[in-house]
């Protein structure tokens, strides 16, 4: 031990403060999240529902973070442009958006688009459902559904759909063409440009049968007879018209439901962790639930993997169903 | 409640010295935005939406409609200065309005755009006012074979667009229309003319196009002048205001213009855009002098200016009496409208009427207010023509670009903006105008939409556009502006316009 001198101490040392920084860093592995604003694309149109419902989560989610969460509009191709964009940005966190419901579950099949719902994304939360309905002017002569279906039978073809979009592309379209087969009745569909030229449209009785999902300003009408509920098309319903039927209830069939954040694939574990966070705590603050309850949208709180589930099944159900009503509306 | 004490409550609700800042703010940002290029009150309202949350709905709804109708007043400044349409609505501004810049006389052109401007968001306001329910059930009527038939109107007033040969006014039409296409098909959502590129899928937007044709293209040119001779040509400038004589030609421009503007701006999918195009068309029809027109006539200016603002008064209608926004703009304003806890719809007026009257009499203020603020800064613009061209050009470039870059924060706008100005400076050269190419864009897809919609309607029989009242009258004028330009008497003037044109070019 007569070697044991200064260089050796020295060294010594420094190999101990060496290891005792790492053990330090080991505990704060991750990198700080967020560090900056986050860009969040909301896929449709600013002033509707999903645009609102969209802006307060932001609002409400941001108390929760560090840095705001701004909201931008990307609307186009029924969300399938704001879709792909998600899709194409950088996994760092710092761009989400809407993954809303006709990019995920309808135009998939209806036209080549350039992501993947199943594996392009990583689900963050699934934050709220709409309410579908089917309504009628109020001077119209059906006063429930059973009664248009029975008119639309002794009428082929003259009744009037009307929606923001084409049947293919539209989730309420789906649904009303699983029922034109089994009820054995054809509709027209008129495609409009969106919900308020389909609205003013109903209004004017240049279509008969408006399929839409409810807002306030629809309440409105409906409280003052100016339209006539005769059913909902989804497996919600708006408080106090319990008794309007659903299509569920009676044919099995409803439109799919989804309004949910996402993010490009990839992304860091505690990146979604913070998000979902956030997200998760933002939904129960009191002024979300306010503009959620304004606009007849309720609220759903599944997140992270399960919505991936969720998104694989609705899928494959949405492929199967289309696939069965091509076929069959080839044949006719 | 009926009229007069509605005013009388709307008038105490702004007096409020914290709505009419924030009116006042409103009008200001609205004025800015209109000037600058690309950026339109769209743009600005969603942005500005979050920061109104805190404020009560009343003042955050005045200040956004202030920022609307302010945007109209604005967006005619570059339009006749620089030949750079601010927003759609002020493409035609660009016709007349520039070349009377060139001509010295770029104050008179504003000044008279001011003064319309003011005198149809006015009269609108009142028109909103008195008769804001039963104009209401005038816009549910117009269905798509009302529509088709307008568009078929809006197309034969194309002709009178044209200042010079109407064969490649035709052309140019046909271009835009074709362009027009581009994107997913209206009724069965398949992809046309997109390439396989995903930009694509929601088609070309309007705005970069009309910078690019009109604002781009004249860089180009002027750039192309300087190069060859020393320096461009500009005029001394002649007087700040309009001419007793200015007001004389423009009063009945700006009383047709109101009317236009109003009835249009009900119509959903109408609107300030529209109403100027269609405002230009009948000027120029009822015009002694047709062939002033694209040189400078001031009617060219004051009636399509007073349309447009005038169309936003129309356009509060469908909104406050319906809740149904017959635009963009008002579709963002009935969501601030909601997230205030306010239920746009047919129980506003009943439910919420400091909202209705609040806003009404907010907007007779901010017209003053602009009035105000726009007339004093005519001196102001009109300094911008005296900077020399080598400093003026990279910066109108440059508010191009970052312009239409605004629109959607999207690069895409931006080349559509440099790939139209280059065809519009091409297009120039060989004497082929602009104006003519964006009607067709802007209406092309609402004629093929509402033809296809209307033939569903009618299971594909054509007697749907008989059976019904606007559309017969629609078809009778068509036939008669068709008619006309055959008959001796008005052929004349008809192949005046031509060959004076040829003369010129």
């Amino acid at each position: 031990m007569k070697r044991w001198n200064k260089s050796y101490t020295g060294f010594g040392l420094f190999c101990l403060s060496f290891f005792i920084c790492f053990a330090g860093s080991a505990m704060a592995a991750d990198p700080k999240y967020p560090t900056k604003p986050i860009e969040f694309i909301i896929t449709m149109a600013p002033g509707g529902t999903m645009d609102i419902s969209c802006r307060a989560l932001c609002e409400a989610a941001s108390k929760h973070l560090q840095q705001p969460i701004i909201p931008i509009n990307k609307p186009g191709a029924g969300g399938a442009l704001g879709a792909s964009i998600i899709k194409d940005s950088k996994p760092d966190g710092y761009r989400i958006g809407i993954l809303s419901r006709p990019a995920a579950f309808v135009i998939p099949f209806a036209e080549k688009v350039s992501y993947d719902p199943l594996t392009d994304f990583t689900p963050i939360i699934y934050f709220g459902d709409y309410v579908d309905i089917l309504m009628v002017r109020g001077d119209s002569p059906w006063k429930t559904w059973k009664e248009l279906i029975e008119w639309a039978k002794a009428h082929p073809g003259e009744i009037k759909v009307g929606m923001p979009g084409s049947k293919y592309m539209q989730v309420q379209g789906i649904a009303l063409g699983q029922i034109e087969l089994r009820e054995n009745v054809k509709f027209t569909y008129i495609p409009f440009k969106g919900a308020s030229e389909t609205l003013t449209a109903l209004l004017g009785g240049n279509i008969d049968v408006y399929s839409t999902t409810v807002d306030a300003s629809t309440v409105d009408y409906l409280k003052i007879g100016k339209v006539r509920l005769l059913a909902f098309s989804g497996k919600i319903k708006l408080p106090g018209y319990e008794s309007i039927p659903s299509t569920d209830e009676l044919y099995g069939i409803s439109v799919c439901n989804f309004i949910g954040v996402v993010g490009p694939k990839g992304l860091p574990s505690y990146v979604a962790k913070t998000l979902i966070d956030a997200f998760q705590r933002g939904i129960k603050d009191p002024s979300f639930v306010d503009v959620m309850q304004k606009m007849y949208t309720p609220i759903v709180g599944m997140t992270g993997e399960e919505v991936g589930k969720y998104i694989a099944k609705t899928y494959k159900e949405q492929k199967e169903i289309i696939e069965r009503l091509k076929k069959e509306e080839a044949k006719k | 409640m009926d009229i007069f004490s509605g005013i009388l409550t709307g008038f105490s609700i702004i007096l409020n010295p914290l709505n009419l800042l924030y009116c006042f703010i409103g009008v200001l940002i609205g004025t800015l935005i209109g000037v600058l290029p690309g950026i339109g009150p769209t743009g600005a309202i969603a942005i500005l939406l979050p920061g109104t949350i805190g404020l009560g709905p009343v003042p955050a709804i005045i200040m956004l409609a202030g920022i609307y109708y302010g945007a109209m007043y604005g967006g005619s400044t570059t339009s006749i200065l620089l030949n750079i349409p601010g927003e759609a609505a002020s493409v035609v501004t660009c016709l007349d309005g520039y070349a009377m810049a060139r001509q010295g006389r770029a104050g008179p052109a504003l000044g008279i755009s001011a003064f319309g401007s003011f005198i149809g968001g006015t009269l609108s306001v009142l028109g909103l006012m008195l008769a804001a329910p039963p104009l209401a059930k005038l816009a549910l009527n117009f269905g798509p074979p009302e529509y088709f038939t307008l568009v078929c109107l809006g197309l034969s007033i194309l002709i009178y667009l044209a200042a010079g040969s109407i064969p490649k006014a035709l052309i140019m039409a046909s271009v835009g229309i074709t362009a027009g296409c581009v994107g997913l098909d209206q009724l069965s959502e398949v992809p046309r003319f997109t390439f396989g590129i995903m930009e694509f899928l929601d088609g070309i937007g309007v705005v970069p196009v009309a910078m690019g044709l009109f604002g781009i293209a004249e860089v180009l040119m002027n750039i192309e002048q300087e190069v060859r001779s020393k320096d461009i040509y500009r005029t001394k400038l002649k007087g700040l205001l309009p001419t007793v004589k200015d007001w004389v030609q423009s009063a009945w421009p700006i009383v047709r213009g109101t009317v236009v503007g109003f009835f249009l701006g009900i119509l959903p999918g109408g609107g300030p855009m529209i109403s100027s195009f269609v405002s230009y068309g009948i000027e120029k029809r009822c015009s002694k002098h047709p062939e002033n027109f694209g040189k400078g006539a001031i009617e060219g200016v004051a009636g399509p200016e007073t349309a447009n603002n005038s169309a936003t008064g129309g356009s509060f209608i469908p909104l406050l009496t319906l809740g149904i926004p017959p635009n963009a703009v008002m579709a963002i304003l009935l969501g601030a409208l909601m997230i205030h806890g306010i239920t746009p719809g047919p129980l506003l007026i009943q439910r919420n009427p400091d909202i209705f009257w609040g806003v009404i009499a907010s907007m007779y203020i901010g017209n003053v207010m602009l009035l105000v603020l726009n007339l004093p800064l005519i001196g102001l613009w009109v300094k911008v023509l005296e900077i020399p061209y080598k400093i003026l050009f990279p910066l109108i470039l440059l508010f191009c670009l970052i312009g239409a870059y605004s629109l959607n924060w999207s690069t895409v706008d931006v080349y559509f903006m440099i790939i139209a100005g280059i065809f519009g400076y091409l297009m120039r050269k060989f004497g082929f105008e602009g104006a003519p190419l964006i009607l067709g864009f802007i209406l092309g897809p609402i004629l093929e939409l509402s033809l296809r919609q209307s033939l569903l309607m009618s299971r594909g029989s054509f007697q749907i556009f008989i059976k019904r009242p606007f559309c017969i009258i629609s078809i009778i004028i068509i036939i008669f502006l068709i008619i006309s330009n055959f008959i001796p008497g008005l052929r004349r003037k008809r192949f005046k316009l031509v060959e004076e044109a040829e003369e010129i070019a």
